[in-house]
């Protein structure tokens, strides 16, 4: 991949150099205060479709591979981890340990070939193709359940259902705290959210129960949950043992709630409902996002088979048809590379000068770049 | 007066750490529902009482609450009703500082039925119309709030937390004898109290009377069901019980212990009339259901499948108060061996309350490959050894695993985990169902005079590691023991004698295997022997491969044995 030549050196501006494959360059912008952001604007909704497709195939295609996995949850949580990672969080692929990025934890752990796609195309060093390609295996950076030690990215070790969740909440007690010891009525030098995605498993654990309490009594606003609402867990329909009404209980629990109905294919629903959960200030917020496990799978989706078994050979195929990807395994289009996230080679004598910190945020700014506007753009403000 | 004529039944189990009654008591409520689906008739009622449980804000601040009545809401446990005392205050002081949910709130999502007594210090006919309302309500468990004022009657020490946990004090309890006009000296029992309370023995005495009646003509008129109540109301297993269990042998097909216990599991469900059981959410995978058996569900309560969800703590504790009810359930419950630290509270409370649950624990090690370390126990084996009356079974193949079943049916005082594996193991010559009550056993040995070259010690899935390391030094003309120690806690209670037959002091060239902390075998193998073990965390692989890395393999059996 083509290093862009750095050619203006005042961070004032990145020439975007067009054209070549693997990059997504931005024009730069100086915002009042000399701050540095990265906007994104949502990629048209043919591209978003094939990102998302790009995650299923990705996490469809490792488990394929290690012949052990668990497609089911990545297959039906593409859509939200698309919107999520690539509209929503802040981060920098170049520095998985950045203080002030936001925190997003996996707690239904098993799904981690979500995680692992999703900080593929994001940009993270840590996680090239090859070592989805080695997902289980020895020795890989892609191990079976999310370890934080392990594979930069991963903020907290998930697998046993529930701890994650707990983990969310003291990661956002950490930074309403460091944020009220800190912050100055002039700089805010600690300001992130911290996403957790939940499934019915981890509802069912009473830690999540006990961790959701105590978030709700410390109003951590800055705590947004995503619970997948799939109705299936390992032993089937969660008729058989979980009909309990979730989001009355977490509206006992002091929490913000929200239902977004259609999580397979209601992407702005996905969107306004963040949104929403960030205005909420004084109140965790909750959001029920309903899908379905194994999406794309003919034959398999919506079964408790899909949850933690590889499809197998036809079922592969057949959901290839279904979903029109006519790709090869662990292929990424150009055009979804080429939308991520800065990657790591714009880490620039300049930007080592000003911080090295790029980010993205929610606030929507057109912007004309050489590679044209229907792939999105970015536009970097420093710190 | 109210009427009264059901029984009230307490909660039986220790209780003490915050939640685990309650659980209990969803499962004295399940067992309830169960016994009277599976044994009233229209024209007699045999099995009809009720559970009642006193939750404090502690209680209602674990999470093993929230598991346990999700799950009683989800049941319908209609003839469960919980008092929940509202006093605002825990050990930390006020409930404001950290306990500030809607808790009617919460049970209400939960579908429970739930009540409020506000003044619960002096407002006896609301507490008897919220009991009786409650009782009225029958598809659904009943939360009644009640809120009172902790140590009411002490002046200057109610409401506060001080009065939670610490004696009142000389001076204040003189303070309190004053506040409430009780001139009494201390444990004084006023003659109109006594009098009034006595009237329960007679009363008591009648009501028992009055079943026994009851049961004689359902004996008349059941006598096939009548003789199965008896069996599980006295715990008496039918004869030749044991007998049912599968028989295996050297050529029965190699398989998983995890199957093999669905098979054990199986045979026993035909023969002993009280087993109950099933799995947080992992039935498919701990292999636990009982296939001639439906699911235990609200309107199917006579089936013997319990559905726990994934709610590991909630499920031990439920079965707790199952095994609890009466001498003949016998209640199992199952999922990955690793998440009993998700229920270990409940574990430790079986132990403690001689509460005979057995404990189906699959996928017990490295075994399991590809999970990772988040999912391989290490020191679960040797945790559990080292937990009073705990009996901690890991069978190596199909004999060992009926064998485990048998103890484990038999101790009804004693709680018994068996960890299973979730690969294929061959079944190996020399094991028996005879030897598993010994503990500790030779299942193989080449020398003549209780002096082996060699012994090497294993259970489970490592004993046929132990078999092979132990043809391979034989080929080499030594003379070596396999010992395989399939539950550590039987073997400690054998005679001298036989430890001595299994375990010569004189033969110290020891070497045990276990894919697992090696701490605890120092006691079998003696300072001049050699452990082979893992006393890291586990790793995300194909099973074989961590095998071979973590060095649990035959190869180093032979040279730590050559080294010795």
């Amino acid at each position: 991949m083509a290093t862009p030549t750095p050619t203006p050196t005042s961070p004032a501006s990145i020439t975007a150099s067009g054209g070549r494959g693997g990059f997504l360059l931005a024009r730069a912008r100086v915002a009042p205060g000399g701050r540095w952001a990265v906007r994104a604007q949502p990629a048209a909704a043919e591209l978003v479709e094939r990102s998302v497709n790009t995650i299923r195939f990705l996490a469809v295609d490792a488990v394929e591979k290690a012949k052990s996995g668990h497609p089911g949850l990545p297959m039906g949580c593409a859509p939200l981890g698309h919107v999520l990672f690539d509209e929503f969080l802040r981060f920098n692929p170049a520095n998985h340990a950045w203080f002030d990025r936001d925190r997003f934890v996996l707690s239904a752990g098993h799904g981690c070939m979500l995680h692992y796609a999703l900080l593929h195309l994001a940009g993270y060093q840590g996680v090239t193709i090859d070592d989805l390609k080695a997902f289980r295996q020895w020795g890989s950076r892609t191990p079976g359940h999310p370890e934080n030690f392990e594979t930069d990215g991963v903020e907290v070790t998930t697998g046993p259902l529930g701890q994650g969740f707990a983990n969310a909440v003291g990661l956002a007690l950490a930074e309403k705290h460091l944020a009220a010891r800190f912050n100055k009525p002039d700089l805010t030098v600690v300001d992130h959210y911290t996403y957790v995605i939940l499934g019915d498993g981890c509802q069912m654990e009473g830690v999540a129960n006990e961790a959701a309490s105590l978030a709700g009594h410390w109003g951590l606003g800055k705590l947004i949950a995503f619970y997948d609402d799939n109705h299936i867990s390992i032993d089937g329909s969660t008729a058989i043992a979980f009909t309990e009404d979730v989001l009355a209980r977490y509206e006992a629990l002091g929490w913000h709630t929200i239902w977004v109905q259609n999580g397979n294919t209601g992407y702005d629903d996905i969107r306004a409902a963040i949104k929403e959960a960030k205005e909420v200030k004084d109140k965790p917020t909750l959001i029920k996002v309903t899908t379905t496990i194994g999406y794309g799978s003919p034959n398999k989706a919506s079964t408790h088979s899909v949850h933690g078994s590889a499809l197998g050979s036809k079922e592969v195929e057949a959901t290839r048809k279904n979903l029109s990807w006519a790709h090869e395994p662990f292929h990424v289009p150009d055009e979804v590379k080429r939308y991520s996230v800065v990657p790591v080679e714009l880490k620039l004598q300049n930007f080592k000068v000003i911080t090295n910190k790029l980010f993205c945020c929610e606030e929507i700014q057109t912007c004309s770049s050489s590679l044209g506007s229907s792939s999105g753009c970015c536009i970097l403000h420093s710190v | 007066m109210p009427e009264h004529e059901t029984n009230l039944l307490f909660c039986l189990a220790y209780a003490g750490p915050l939640g685990q009654g309650i659980a209990n008591a969803v499962g004295l409520a399940l067992a309830e529902k169960h016994l009277a689906a599976r044994f009233n008739k229209p024209d007699s009622e045999i099995v009809d009482h009720y559970t009642y449980c006193i939750v404090g804000d502690g209680c209602n601040m674990e999470g093993i609450l929230t598991e346990a009545c999700s799950l009683a809401g989800h049941w319908g446990l209609g003839k469960l009703i919980v008092f929940y005392d509202d006093n605002h205050i825990s050990i930390d002081g006020d409930t404001e500082i950290a306990f500030t949910e809607d808790v009617s709130g919460r049970f209400e999502a939960l579908g429970w039925h739930t009540l409020w007594v506000k003044n619960g210090n002096d407002g006896y006919d609301e507490i008897r119309k919220a009991i009786q309302e409650a009782k009225s309500v029958t598809d659904k468990p009943t939360m009644i709030k009640v809120t009172t004022t902790i140590g009411f009657g002490s002046p200057n020490k109610a409401n506060s937390y001080a009065v939670h946990g610490a004696a009142l004090g000389t001076s204040e309890v003189e303070a309190t004898r004053a506040n409430l006009g009780w001139p009494y000296e201390p444990f004084f029992v006023p003659e109109d109290v006594k009098s009034h309370w006595s009237r329960h023995i007679p009363q008591g005495a009648a009501l028992e009377a009055d079943w026994d009646a009851k049961f004689a003509q359902y004996e008349q008129k059941y006598p096939e069901d009548a003789a199965t109540l008896k069996s599980i109301i006295t715990g008496e297993l039918p004869a030749g019980w044991a007998d049912a269990l599968p028989q295996y042998t050297t050529e029965s097909p190699a398989d998983a212990t995890r199957n093999l216990s669905q098979q054990c599991l199986n045979a026993l469900a035909k023969v002993v009339p009280g087993l109950i059981g099933g799995s947080a959410d992992l039935a498919s995978s701990n292999m636990t259901l009982l296939k001639m058996f439906g699911d235990f569900q609200k309107d199917t309560p006579e089936e013997r499948n319990v559905r726990f969800g994934v709610r590991e703590h909630g499920m031990g504790a439920i079965c707790n108060g199952i095994a609890l009810h009466t001498p003949g359930l016998i209640p199992y419950c199952a999922t990955f061996f690793v998440f009993t630290d998700y229920m270990r509270g409940a574990m430790r409370i079986s132990a403690l309350s001689e509460a005979g649950v057995i404990y189906v624990m699959t996928h017990d090690s490295i075994g399991l490959g590809e999970d990772g370390p988040t999912h391989q126990p290490i020191e679960h084996l040797v945790s559990f050894r080292a937990m009073p009356n705990m009996l901690m079974f890991r069978p190596a193949d199909g004999k060992e695993t009926a064998g485990a079943y048998k103890l484990a049916v038999l101790n009804r005082k004693r709680p018994s985990i068996l960890a299973l594996s979730r690969q294929k193991l061959p079944h190996l010559p020399g094991t028996s169902i005879e030897g598993v009550a010994k503990g500790g056993y030779t299942i193989s040995d080449n020398s003549t005079d209780n002096k082996p070259d060699y012994i090497i010690m294993s259970t489970g899935s490592e004993v046929e590691i132990a078999v092979k390391a132990a043809e391979e030094l034989t080929k080499e003309g030594k003379t070596v023991r396999v010992v395989s120690f399939v539950c550590w806690e039987l073997f400690d209670e054998q005679s001298d004698e036989y430890k001595e037959s299994v375990l010569p002091e004189a033969v110290t060239a020891r070497i045990s295997i276990e894919a697992g902390s090696t701490l605890g075998w120092q006691k079998y193998v003696g300072s001049k022997g050699k452990t082979i073990g893992i006393d890291k965390f586990g790793a995300s692989a194909p099973a074989p491969k961590i095998y071979k890395e973590y060095g649990i393999t035959a190869e180093n059996v032979i040279a730590a044995a050559k080294s010795l």
